[in-house]
């Protein structure tokens, strides 16, 4: 055990069955580890390599991190699919299973209200993109004079800020009515284009959580709305599901005040 | 569950997403010392400054605060 640090991936309510486990972090073995009514997903990662100085070195080291990152969402979205899971954030590392379980135990109230929170549903994500055919109108060309040129440009101005403000509403519109189809729904900082990758602006980083009977109405609701007059402009992405990262997220301010 | 249930836009799940909801705000228990690895949330704000106009990093660095 020396030798070795827990990483915990998520937990889940004890005596229920859980196998077929995609291959953990550093391709260790997954397990649960019962403790009470609950009971970690977790794995035995090497301290040489995955200890909290590996952590400290490597977290701006976003191709590690990456690397952890996707195999601790692997787990988590096999879990996800196959039963309620609260996930963890990372990092997510523990000196030995004691630690864990007293963090179980210490947290035990507050765990068990965040299963109750996700039982049977799952996060949905669904974003906005301003349609690239509905960029700003070009700037004003071929005035003659000064103050023609000041008068173009204050209106071209207005008109900008007004279409700006139209699918600002539209947008709020699609996230209430998404929203009234989930148990919970947050809002998120929309992603800039250097890391979405998408040449068109992002209006709507949203996440839904869903009942997992409503999916497919929820799902429905996503085309009925892509398909009305409230996206004219506007480029709808849904993707999901996910574990309830956007709603177990208080979980570890818990431990970290109880235990610290 | 139905395939038609499963909506990812790629076979692989985008490296913004990820961060967006895999990394930052865990903790790390030595014993029964709490420890937090700054470097992590800094990556995780250095990410968000690209990804987000200042006052929304301000926003979140707050959020971030209030519920260390």
């Amino acid at each position: 055990m020396d030798e070795a640090i827990v990483h915990a991936y998520g937990v889940v309510a004890a005596n229920t069955s859980w196998s077929g486990f995609p291959t953990g972090i550093a391709d260790t073995t997954v397990r649960v580890y019962e403790v009470g009514d609950l009971a970690a997903i977790v794995g035995l990662l090497p301290v040489k390599g995955f200890g909290v100085e590996d952590w400290e070195e490597n977290a701006a080291n976003v191709s590690w991190l990456e690397q952890v990152a996707r195999r601790h969402h692997e787990v988590l979205q096999y879990a996800a699919t196959t039963g309620d899971v609260v996930p963890l954030r990372l990092p997510s590392l523990y000196r030995n299973l004691e630690s864990l379980a007293d963090t179980l135990r210490a947290s035990g109230d507050r765990l068990e209200q965040a299963l109750r929170r996700i039982q049977a549903k799952l996060e949905w994500s669904v974003k906005i993109y301003r349609s690239a055919t509905d960029e700003d109108p070009p700037a004003p060309a071929g005035v003659a004079s000064g103050r023609d040129y000041l008068l173009a440009r204050s209106r071209d101005l207005s008109a900008r800020s007004t279409a700006r403000e139209q699918l600002g509403e539209q947008v709020r519109k699609i996230h209430e009515t998404l929203g009234h189809a989930s148990a919970e729904y947050v809002r998120n900082q929309p992603q800039d284009a250097a890391l979405s990758g998408r040449s068109e602006q992002m209006l709507l980083n949203g996440a839904y959580l869903v009942s997992r009977a409503d999916q497919r109405r929820f799902l429905e609701l996503v085309d009925e709305i892509a398909d009305s007059p409230l996206a004219k402009g506007l480029l709808l992405e849904v993707s999901g599901p996910w574990p309830a990262y956007n709603f177990a997220s208080d979980v570890e301010a818990t431990t970290r005040q109880v235990i610290g | 569950m139905s395939d038609a249930m499963e909506r990812w836009s790629n076979d692989q799940v985008a490296l913004v997403d990820l961060i967006d909801r895999v990394i930052g705000g865990g903790v790390v228990i030595s014993g029964d010392v709490v420890i937090g690895i700054a470097g992590v949330d800094l990556v995780y704000l250095g990410l968000r400054l690209v990804l987000a106009p200042a006052h929304e990093v301000e926003e979140s660095v707050a959020l971030r605060r209030r519920s260390a």
